[in-house]
């Protein structure tokens, strides 16, 4: 008999990136790196995982820009041209290497590995991911939570509650459209809370929700178990805090097995590395050189000089990693049984991208995780969190506190001397869209469809992606970008809209251009009184 | 996620970075998805603006508006116009008005507390001034309290004292830094079945089942099945990961009394927020 619980969460999202007017687009490789590295290996590990008739428990929170981009027929054309483009490569580089037997081993390795994996998304997936991963859901295995509609960080949009409303009543809806249930989970973007964000949350029918750490310890009043067991809050809201200690385990730099030697380096690919002119057909058209995934060599260590990678012993180390961090979850869970008159829940929250794309034996070592504890041990069990309010209905109220998981743990990284700028014309958008909204109650023809695209616009200006960008200064001009055109866009229609000129084949390009929440109801940003 | 770089310059000043950046016009045409020649956005110009990217330098709306940035930060960013107060716009300002008070008098941000008021109406001396530069259009103020809620009015300060206020703000929260010192003991059930949803399900259509009969396998080597891994506690060639790498220390891992689990008493349970706290590393996710 379990002594308590482990929940691992894995949130996926990218920003909606969707550029027809480019033939190439740098910023659509972030999609199809995340699908061929991130995406396909953990649904191929939940295949493995059901095949071998492991019981495990995984939550995932999939976004409505990111489930968008997945079943965008375009960006699976897309994502397919690419991935023939890297096969095609694949085969350049194992001729290539035929010379260097432990690079060539690599070079075939990497082939197969993505011949494998055209064979999943075409074959076995039918180009729609989504599908796949609500396969799994419905298998009970997987239980997908919803989010805000464009990763909308609430705390700093809440100035306009019409923002808020719109942000999560979209993203649920979607949720609603695409998976064909109702979300008992919402991802709130970046953990970001306010008080009060619950209550539009528990009025949608949501029953709990994730926050860092200190937005349970630091709630009123103080929670009795910290993070190891939920607080309700006044509004009936369930709130599960991150445990530390797991999540240092894997996101810290210094400390996380990411960054053990044996594993891939990620900064070390053939793009950079070979001559232009061989690898020319394979980057950018106009010689930008971008990630291939051909990456031969090991993180070795804090030196320049890299050995060669060698995936028998990442394997293994991931396999190791897996049982080091089930034994620190069973002594965990041990104590905490002890001291505590309930099982206890470890909540292990991570970005679903940081698995496979930026460590690439992530899924591995998850497969691992779950095979271990479903086969080695019996002082935890892996569950949703849904199940364990369902065995554990009575906790403790409180007030949760102001919260992220971003820098010092507030909203610093998405507001600050860089990107506050943003927040004068989000704020005002809100209000104009209100307007638009009481000036056009039941709009019909071209009035309805630029009232739509306003919405959208704004909706994709708001995306707490472009101020993260903005701030972190590695894309900060796409992220500029992204934001002043949403924006300019979203002040043309309402321009339009105000004239009575609106100019429809304009609007058709944008249409096409920003086409996520065909179905969009324009009215979710009236303005909300009391 | 990406690289750990910050940040927010809280001094306490305007922030030219504002300025700069609503003033600045054409960033777009760098961007990495036009880099190297591509076709730009095809956006005709918006009306009246001069780069398809322009956005509006004033919306003509007297305005103030709070945003906390962390505990003892809060960032203001305003825009006044003198023909227009706050609710009334596109009206003139009476005579004597705003207007007039911008010429003899010190812009400034007047906060006011209201934490422990009931109606979010606060004392109206209790308050504190911080005096600003009008043009700025926005500035970082900082707090000495934590866990303060506040409101601010913009308005200007004549010689002999008098303030008129011309727009206020939303009241906003500052985060506290510590955990209550009022431990939760009321426990409440939520009935989770309690929502009615306004709309059935939405059709969907059925989703076809992944092949299983070809399982995907892993790119990855099988593992031997006959070579033990090394535990945890057995293996030293686990790069930084030690076996005193638990996340409590010996002595909070004792049970209390010796009893079995599950009946510890309340006066008996480790400080978990406590430990909760020292373990805590802020922005370990998105820097």
């Amino acid at each position: 008999m379990e002594k308590g619980y482990l929940a691992i969460i894995l949130h996926a999202h990218l920003p909606f990136v969707r550029h027809p007017e480019h033939r190439d687009s740098l910023e659509e490789n972030w999609f199809y790196e995340a699908v061929t590295e991130t995406y396909i290996p953990l649904l191929t590990a939940m295949e493995n995982l059901i095949h071998d008739g492991i019981d495990f428990r995984l939550t995932m929170s999939i976004t409505p820009t990111l489930a968008s981009m997945l079943t965008d027929p375009f960006l699976q054309d897309r994502y397919l041209r690419r991935l023939d483009n890297l096969i095609e490569l694949g085969g350049k580089e194992v001729r290539r290497t035929r010379t260097q037997p432990a690079l060539h081993d690599l070079a075939a390795w990497y082939h197969n590995h993505l011949l494998k994996t055209r064979d999943a998304f075409v074959n076995r997936y039918d180009r729609n991911l989504i599908l796949a991963f609500n396969r799994f859901q419905e298998a009970g295995v997987l239980e997908i939570m919803a989010s805000a509609a464009t990763h909308g960080y609430l705390p700093l949009l809440s100035v306009n509650s019409s923002s808020v409303k719109a942000q999560t009543a979209l993203g649920i809806q979607h949720y609603r459209e695409l998976f064909g249930s109702n979300p008992k989970g919402f991802w709130l973007p970046e953990c970001g809370y306010y008080p009060g964000v619950d209550q539009t949350l528990r009025k949608q029918g949501i029953s709990y929700t994730i926050l860092e750490t200190h937005g349970i310890t630091r709630g009123c009043p103080r929670p009795r178990y910290g993070v190891y067991a939920p607080v309700y809050c006044p509004s009936g809201l369930a709130v599960f805090g991150r445990d530390p200690e797991s999540s240092r385990q894997v996101w810290s730099a210094a400390d996380g097995y990411p960054g053990d030697h044996d594993y891939r380096e990620f900064y070390r690919d053939i793009a950079y590395d070979l001559d232009l002119d061989y690898i020319k057909p394979f980057i950018h058209p106009d010689g930008i050189r971008i990630d291939t995934g051909f990456k031969y060599y090991r993180i070795t260590g804090k030196t320049d000089h890299k050995e060669v990678y060698v995936p028998e012993k990442a394997a293994h180390k991931a396999a190791v990693h897996a049982g080091n961090f089930m034994f620190n979850r069973e002594k965990q869970t041990e104590h905490l049984a002890s001291v505590m008159d309930r099982k206890p829940v470890i909540v292990a929250p991570y970005d679903a991208e940081l698995f496979g794309h930026w460590w690439y034996e992530g899924p591995l070592w998850l497969e691992h995780l779950f095979r271990k504890i479903s086969n080695e041990q019996d002082t935890i069990r892996t569950i949703h969190l849904s199940e364990y309010l369902e065995e554990y209905p009575a906790n403790v109220c409180s007030v949760p506190s102001i919260s992220s998981w971003g820098f010092n743990g507030f909203n610093e990284t998405w507001l600050n001397g860089k990107n506050d700028w943003i927040y004068p014309h989000l704020h005002q958008g809100a209000a104009m869209m209100e307007e638009m909204v009481e000036k056009h109650p039941r709009a019909d023809g071209i009035t309805l469809r630029a009232l739509k695209q306003a919405a959208r616009e704004l909706l994709l200006a708001q995306s707490s992606d472009w101020a993260f960008m903005i701030n972190t200064g590695t894309t900060t001009e796409y992220g500029i970008h992204r934001t002043r055109s949403h924006l300019a866009r979203f002040h043309r229609l309402n321009s339009g809209l105000k004239t009575g000129n609106i100019d429809a084949e304009w609007l058709s390009s944008v249409e096409n251009r920003n086409n996520i929440f065909p179905g969009i109801d324009y009215s979710l940003f009236a303005h909300e009184t009391g | 996620m990406v690289s750990k770089k910050t940040t927010g310059r809280h001094d306490g000043c305007a922030n030219p970075a504002l300025l700069e950046n609503i003033h600045r016009t054409g960033t777009a045409d760098s961007h990495p998805a036009e880099a190297g020649g591509r076709d730009s956005e095809s956006d005709p110009e918006i009306p009246g603006l001069s780069n398809p990217n322009t956005l509006p330098e004033s919306y003509w709306r007297t305005r103030v508006i709070l945003l906390p940035v962390g505990p003892y930060v809060v960032h203001a960013y305003w825009e006044y116009c003198p023909t227009v107060v706050s609710g009334n716009e596109g009206q003139a300002a009476p005579d004597g008005g705003a207007d007039d008070e911008k010429d003899s008098g010190q812009a400034v941000l007047r906060f006011y507390d209201v934490t422990d008021t009931v109606s979010c109406e606060a004392d109206p001396d209790y308050h504190f001034d911080i005096e600003i530069d009008l043009e700025a259009g926005n500035w970082y103020v900082h707090l000495w309290e934590p866990g303060r809620s506040y409101y601010a009015e913009l308005g200007f300060r004549a010689c002999g004292g008098r303030f008129s206020p011309v727009a206020r703000s939303n009241i906003i929260h500052a985060p506290g830094v510590h955990p209550s010192d009022r431990e939760a003991d009321e426990y409440i059930v939520v009935d989770r079945g309690d929502h009615k949803w306004d709309e059935p399900v939405p059709d969907r259509k059925p989703p076809e089942a992944v092949r299983n009969s070809d399982r995907p396998g892993r790119d990855f080597p099988e593992p031997d099945p006959t070579a033990s891994l090394p535990e945890f506690s057995k293996d030293g060639t686990i790069s930084h990961v030690s076996e005193t790498d638990s996340f409590l220390s010996p002595e909070s891992t004792e049970s209390p009394d010796g009893k079995p689990p599950g009946t510890a008493g309340p006066d008996k349970i480790p400080d978990l927020t406590e430990i909760n706290e020292k373990e805590f590393v802020s922005g370990i996710s998105s820097g």
